[in-house]
């Protein structure tokens, strides 16, 4: 009898306290993780397009590094629709603690990260497909030296090929560490390396990255355009040279019937690699929802005064403007007190929708042309050169144009304009005058409602021409040493 | 077998000695078997009665034809009994009063070690409120209560003993009935069907919960049938709520406003004509009048319980409904519960059920959205006008006049329509609740005091979410357009759906032995616990523009206007094995001890299991023989001395389901499903663990007439969870960490006096205090983590609020001046000057009430009131802003600087703006008359006639009044940053009946 309470009682402890040892390793349902995500070379494709969606992020190109940049320049100026919102960083006050900057640091970071996971664990699968491993890490190298000068043009101060000042941590690997700041030089002697390497693997791959219509991706194009981009701000003006001009062979400019398809999509003309948005897209793909908001029709920046007397607007009440780009560009929003307030619509839409879901043009072969005129113009017996590709370019904009020659200060002075009347909102203002003259001017006055606007100009000088190391990382990352100008 | 012998003796005896009469005898004890003296024992409606004596024995003569005696004793329920039973070992369940459900056992208060807050039933449902988690405020000393939203049906936020989590949620624990549920279902519980709530404070008590009872524990039992005739209840009242104003703090009027536009200049107002600026004058319209209403509430209860020896019941239906007083925004509420519960020889069965259909209607808070209603209110200007008709022109632009109700554009200056937000779209969650134990125990037969016990509960919610945004609201922005037809490139109505699931099963196995040896008492068990959450969601959003459909069925779905689809799931787990023991000696000297082993889902490999414990011993000092002379001079009825000490872990319910795994997301680009890395690994992150010292003494003086508690705690949180920020240059700015620890300590001071007692008339008074120390002991690699405004730094409280000092004015130039660190004083902001000026969590806090009863009049009053807590009003960032002119703003903008000489505290306009400055440093120290309270019970007398046992009228007034120095409408925020669109806490009256049938 006592033996089998004591049977019974074990049975039910044994009921009790063993019944169910459950599972306690559950991965997550609706997402991957780093250990499963990447096991031959299509998973690599797909993180490849995870590296695109940094650059589409609203702190990157289709905002903070797009549009948002020209707001500390003379191209616009912030309206009282636009909540302040940008107003310490029009207003040259911006701080350590500058969401702009950390954003933008984080972002850039963040896609270096995923680029480095991929290009850390890609070179395992390249026997399965030679040209396909050099599509994906062709364009993973080209993206990566991309995202470094992205970032060692805003937070460096000299630009140039061999300059000591401090540029910004290059990363190569996963790991968490904390890294100092490379000087300027170094990061280029990287950037050049990689893209050197992008540009021979995208010259072998399996299938063609792009198609005529959609522009997409880096493709060998892509990586050169970069590399001009970065050899003008370098000073490497033979570089600049040769690979513009590369570019430039391989895509024609846009002719003046085509030009307005290219900012509604109608057409991928001329553009070299843009930031594809689409409806299904979860982030935020309105590249300029910053500059005029048609779907909440809200306008942040206007056209500045300044910027607006410099094109030939001959003709544009007749619906016959001279230079293409003053109607494709503008419109009249609204006249106050007089003044007429133009509004910005290259980032309108798709074919005729007005609701600002349309892709970044990050290069255009009109760039390239004046990559090309400005560095031809800085070197030696290059003004021929230089002006031959200014009239080719103005004459592809502007109708009736009658070729003009301009020499020294002069030239320089007309590709710099060239500059800002067609790359207006691009992400190129801010960065081509640090690089240059390190001079805006922008009087209040007449502008119609500028909002806030407290400092009409900046002066060479200045600390604010580099934009601050984030605050968070220099109190998580001792080793990160701060901009003058900035705690 | 002797003692029926011995009774059937009696009986016999009786019935020869009296003939209509017979004697009975029986025994008294309770639940752990000791015996009760002075209980009153007595036939049923019967006049004669007696008492027990000290061993718990009577012996009661009763006339032949009475069947049933009553039981009663103070501290203990009253129960009915059958003559014809065994009265031999009678045992009464001890009230609220001195019995302590901890969830897994219930102890009496006596041989209770740990520290632990009642609340009984009878006081939550007095005071009527739709949240019934708002009834704890003020109430208990350690539980610091803030209802921080007055919109209907939203959850207050509870920290018991200051906050000891960085970045985790400091939400209590909350049980009912032996089984976990969420915050949101605790807050929807009906108040009426309570029996009791117990705040767990302590390690001792806590520690029970080992995995997941850091932030402390709320433990609520509802009510029981209990032996007897059935008793019915029916309880109605209905209240008005009113919106509340800032606190002296006041917006521009229109002829303020267009007058300081005009000086200013730069808006559209400089260009219109002396005319229409004159005709603008006229317009002076008060936003919070068109917004805003008084808010009605109703509420309907009914419950019936009762039950035999063998089974008891409890049943109950309440309708909730209250509308809130922003227009469209409101909450209704249907409740019901069934408790049963059945004894069946060795076996005891019980089910707790209640389910919950609610309805709530809702708008945003707590953002600085310019689409926010509650925003609006604010920054509407006055010269605007609620609804003004017209168009947009084929360029876009607007053009006043035509037919339609414009969209957004219908103000001044582009800012959105608050009242198109309000009216036009719609926002409403439904939620299904069910919440259901069910329990089972065995006593095993042949070892006494042995049982087995299973709990096996369900909370299941079910959220049904839909939003409805009219194409012409400012909401709408980012719907597309359809590029073809009649309507193209008009923006689309959306139709908003989502769906979420989401179950917590709970399941507790364990072995229990309760015995008694000599002068020895035991109560122990060994358990085994499972936890399992899991939610799922999905929703949708389509598009469409046929207006007289505001459901989906107004959709389209074209190549223009793709549906979006969103979707997701998490599940986590918890699994623990402990042991519970409960010792007691002699009835004064007592022991509490556990101990447990805990593994959660949500940790790294390498910490994902820890172990916890508690010990407390408590002496009742009162019970020594030495006491015997002062306890007769004070009256001493109670004298116990408690100290305890546990270890709990904190994180397992808290923490992101998978929050040290390296997840990587799907992400389309191109329209091509792509793949990004969304955080990094931590794998040896682990557990949070909370050490918690207490040390308390009880006393109750002058027979009962004054009791108190008096509490010192010490609580210690190490390897706190923060997203700690790491070098961006990894990827990612933050890594989910344990780094550091924050110590809590403080004294709680509880006490009750009955002031006044004569006949009819008797005056109590109660009042808490707790005076809370928050520190950060460390941070693992680094003094201070600056985010926002907040500073986490050694040796401060948590959010500590980390700004520049604001001056004032230099009168020369009207320049902002700043104070340096050095003292001096400055004209350029730096951040490199900021410092730590305060803390939002409160130093103190507590309440206190007065008590009136006379005759068949009652008389309640409840204070609550929190010192020292800062925050920082950011709402007058927006209204102090003077960039932010074109929207309305303060009226204290009407002194800023002018001219050279102006001696103000307001800076000139074109002054660069800083907001992170002391100028919007506020106190939101506040007393609050939380509730007062009349009653009147209808006398005996008319009851008879009425054939009702009871009937009481009452009204009730809630918030009625408030005193602070917090400029905005409401102190009670728990948040440091008062962003803004705050739904203050509504001020309230109610009257309703109770009947007693």
């Amino acid at each position: 009898m006592k033996k089998i309470n004591i049977y019974i009682l074990a049975l039910m402890f044994l009921s009790v306290m063993i019944s169910c040892k459950k599972n306690l390793n559950l991965v997550p349902i609706y997402d991957n993780t780093a250990a499963t995500a990447y096991k031959k070379l299509d998973d690599f494709a797909n993180g490849l397009n995870g590296m695109y969606t940094r650059f589409a992020d609203v702190s990157y190109y289709n905002g903070n590094m797009g549009c948002v940049i020209d707001a500390p320049t003379d191209n616009v100026y912030e309206t009282t629709e636009s909540l302040v919102n940008f107003q310490r960083l029009g207003n040259w006050t911006y701080l350590e603690n500058e969401g702009f900057m950390q954003n933008t640091w984080i972002t850039a970071y963040n896609g270096i990260y995923q680029s480095n996971v991929l290009i850390s664990r890609i070179d395992a699968f390249a026997s399965e497909n030679t040209q396909k491993y050099n599509r994906i890490l062709g364009q993973l190298l080209a993206g990566r030296a991309l995202m470094h000068f992205d970032l060692l043009k805003a937070y460096s101060n000299n630009l140039d090929r061999n300059s000591a000042d401090l540029g910004i941590a290059i990363k190569t690997n996963t790991d968490l560490i904390l890294p100092g700041r490379n000087t300027v030089k170094e990061v280029y002697d990287f950037i050049y390396a990689e893209l050197n390497r992008s540009i021979t693997l995208l010259g072998n791959t399996d299938i063609a990255i792009n198609s005529a219509t959609n522009k997409s991706y880096i493709d060998i194009n892509g990586a050169r355009a970069i590399f001009a981009k970065v050899a003008l701000y370098a000073k490497d003006y033979p570089a600049a040279i040769s690979n513009s001009s590369a570019v430039i062979t391989a895509i024609p400019l846009a002719t003046r019937a085509n030009f307005p398809g290219i900012w509604n999509d109608a057409n991928a003309n001329e553009v070299v690699w843009s930031i594809q948005n689409t409806t299904g897209d979860p982030g935020s793909p309105f590249p300029s929802a910053d500059v005029m908001s048609f779907r909440f029709n809200r306008n942040t920046f206007g056209l500045h005064v300044n910027l607006l007397a410099q094109y030939d607007t001959v003709g544009f009440a007749a619906g016959n403007a001279r230079d293409i780009r003053f109607p494709t560009y503008f419109f009249l929003r609204n006249t106050t007190a007089g003044v007429n307030n133009w509004a910005i619509q290259k980032f309108k839409g798709k074919g005729a929708a007005a609701d600002n879901l349309v892709n970044f043009k990050v290069f255009r072969t009109a760039e390239m042309y004046l990559i090309r005129a400005e560095a031809s113009a800085l070197t030696t017996g290059g003004e021929v050169a230089a002006n031959a590709d200014l009239n080719t370019l103005r004459a592809a904009r502007i109708m009736p144009w009658v070729n003009v020659t301009y020499t020294g200060t002069a030239l320089v002075d007309q590709i710099a304009l060239e500059r800002r009347k067609e790359l207006i909102v691009e992400g190129h203002r801010w960065f081509d005058l640090k690089r240059t003259t390190r001079i805006v001017n922008r009087p209040i006055a007449g502008l119609g409602n500028p909002n806030g606007l407290i400092n009409p100009s900046l002066s060479a000088n200045s600390t604010k021409w580099v934009f601050p190391i984030p605050e968070t990382e220099r109190r998580a990352n001792p080793n990160m040493a701060q901009n003058p100008g900035y705690n | 077998m002797k003692k029926s012998m011995i009774m059937l003796l009696f009986i016999i005896s009786s019935v020869l000695a009296f003939g209509q009469t017979k004697t009975i005898t029986g025994k008294i004890l309770d639940l752990l078997g000791n015996p009760i003296a002075n209980a009153v024992v007595k036939g049923k409606g019967q006049k004669l009665s007696t008492i027990t004596e000290g061993n718990g024995n009577f012996m009661l003569t009763l006339p032949d034809d009475v069947y049933t005696i009553e039981v009663s004793a103070n501290g203990y329920n009253t129960i009915l009994l059958s003559t014809s039973g065994d009265l031999s070992s009678v045992k009464l369940m001890a009230n609220t009063e001195t019995v302590i459900v901890t969830g897994y056992k219930s102890q009496t208060k006596k041989s209770y070690t740990g520290s632990a807050a009642i609340v009984s039933g009878e006081k939550i449902r007095t005071t009527p409120i739709a949240s019934f988690d708002q009834a704890l405020q003020g109430q208990t000393p350690g539980v610091l209560m803030r209802a921080t939203s007055g919109q209907p049906g939203a959850s207050g936020s509870i920290v018991i003993r200051g906050k000891g989590s960085l970045s985790l949620s400091n939400e209590a624990l909350y049980i009912v009935d032996g089984i976990q549920i969420s915050g949101a279902d605790f807050a929807a519980l009906n108040p009426n069907d309570i029996e009791n709530l117990a705040v767990l404070k302590d390690g001792v008590a806590v520690a029970q919960y080992g995995s997941r009872g850091g932030n402390g524990v709320v433990v609520v039992t509802t009510r029981r049938g209990r032996v007897g005739k059935p008793v019915l209840e029916v309880d109605a009242y209905t209240g008005w709520s009113e919106f509340v104003g800032f606190n002296d703090f006041r917006l521009m009027t229109t002829a303020e406003k267009i007058a300081y536009e005009l000086r200013r200049g730069g808006t559209s107002l400089e260009t219109y004509s002396p005319a229409v600026l004159d005709s603008m004058r006229k317009i002076n319209t008060d936003w919070t009048k068109i917004l805003t209403r008084t808010g009605k509430t109703n509420s309907v209860n009914a419950s019936a319980s009762g039950g035999s020896d063998k089974t008891r019941y409890y049943a109950a239906v309440n309708y909730f409904k209250q509308e809130g007083t922003l227009k469209n925004t409101g909450y209704d509420r249907i409740t019901g519960r069934i408790n049963l519960s059945q004894d069946a020889g060795n076996f005891a069965f019980g089910l707790n059920t209640t389910g919950t259909y609610s309805n709530y209607q809702n708008t945003a808070e707590q953002n600085a959205s310019i689409a926010s209603p509650l925003n609006a209110l604010q920054w509407a200007n006055p010269y605007e006008q609620e609804f003004v008709k017209g168009f947009y022109n084929a360029a876009g632009n607007f053009v006043r006049g035509g037919n339609e109700l414009t969209r957004e554009r219908i103000t001044e200056t582009f800012q959105p329509m608050p009242a198109t937000e309000l009216f036009w779209n719609n926002n409403t969650s439904k939620s299904i609740r069910l919440v259901t134990a069910l329990n089972a125990e065995y006593k095993v037969p042949f070892v006494k005091g042995l049982s087995v016990k299973t709990v096996y509960g369900i909370d299941y919610r079910q959220y049904d979410d839909f939003r409805f945004v009219d194409r012409r609201t400012y909401s709408a922005g980012s719907n597309p357009r359809p590029l073809t037809g009649s309507s193209a490139n008009f923006r689309t109505n959306s139709f908003i759906t989502d769906f979420s699931l989401n179950q917590r099963i709970t399941n507790t196995n364990s072995i229990n032995y309760s015995g008694k040896f000599g002068n020895h008492t035991f109560d122990g068990g060994a358990y085994y616990e499972y936890v399992q959450a899991k939610s799922k969601n999905n929703g949708r959003t389509l598009y469409g523009l046929a207006s007289n459909f505001q459901n989906d069925a107004g959709s389209t779905v074209n190549a223009d206007l793709l549906p979006r689809l969103r979707f997701g799931g998490v599940e986590r787990r918890i699994e623990s094995y402990f042991g519970l023991l409960n010792y007691g000696f002699k009835n004064k000297y007592f022991l509490n001890a556990n101990i447990r082993r805990d593994g959660a889902s949500v940790f790294g490999p390498k910490n994902k299991y820890a172990t916890f414990g508690g010990v407390g011993v408590s002496w009742s000092i009162l019970d020594e023989s030495f006491m015997d002379n002062i306890a007769a001079k004070l009256k001493l009825t109670n004298l116990k001395l408690r100290a305890s000490y546990g270890t709990v872990g904190n994180g397992a319910d808290q923490l992101g389901s998978y929050a040290w795994q390296a997840s990587v997301a799907n992400r389309l680009y191109n329209a091509v499903n792509g793949s990004l890395a969304s955080t990094l690994e931590n794998t040896s992150l682990g557990w949070e663990t909370r050490n918690k010292a207490n040390i308390g003494l009880d006393f109750s003086l002058n027979k009962n007439k004054i009791n108190g508690t008096i509490e010192y705690y010490n609580e210690t949180t190490e390897d706190l969870i923060l997203a700690s920020a790491i070098s961006s240059t990894s990827g990612f700015s933050t890594l989910n960490k344990n780094v550091g620890s924050v110590r809590n300590k403080g004294v709680e001071i509880n006490g009750n006096i009955i002031a006044y007692e004569k006949r009819s008339f008797k005056i109590t008074v109660n009042g808490n205090v707790t005076f809370n120390k928050n520190a950060i002991v460390a941070l693992a690699d680094r003094d201070s983590i600056v985010s926002g405004l907040n500073i986490l730094a050694k040796g401060q409280s948590l959010n500590s609020i980390f700004v520049v000092e604001y001056v004032g004015v230099n009168p020369a130039n009207g320049n902002a001046l700043y104070r340096k660190l050095d003292g001096s004083t400055t004209e350029t902001y730096s951040s490199a000057d900021r410092k730590i000026v305060g803390n939002s969590e409160p130093g103190v806090f507590g309440g206190f009430g007065l008590n009136v009863e006379y005759k068949n009049f009652t008389l309640g009053t409840q204070f609550s009131f929190i010192g020292k807590s800062k925050v920082v009003n950011y709402e007058r960032n927006f209204l102090e802003n003077p960039d932010y002119y074109f929207d309305n703003v303060s009226a204290d903008l009407l002194r800023e600087w002018q001219r050279p000489g102006d001696v103000t505290d307001i800076p000139r306009p074109d002054n660069v703006f800083q907001a992170e400055t002391t100028r919007f440093l506020e106190d939101n120290s506040f007393v609050r008359l939380r509730n007062i309270s009349l009653g009147y019970n209808v006398p005996e007398s008319v009851l008879s006639k009425l054939k009702l046992k009871g009937v009481m009228f009452y009204m009730n007034g809630t918030n009625l009044w408030t005193k602070t120095k917090f400029r905005g409408r409401d102190p009670e925020t728990a948040n440091t940053v008062q962003a803004g669109a705050q739904y203050p806490a509504l001020k309230t009256i109610q009257a309703g009946v109770r009947f007693n049938f």
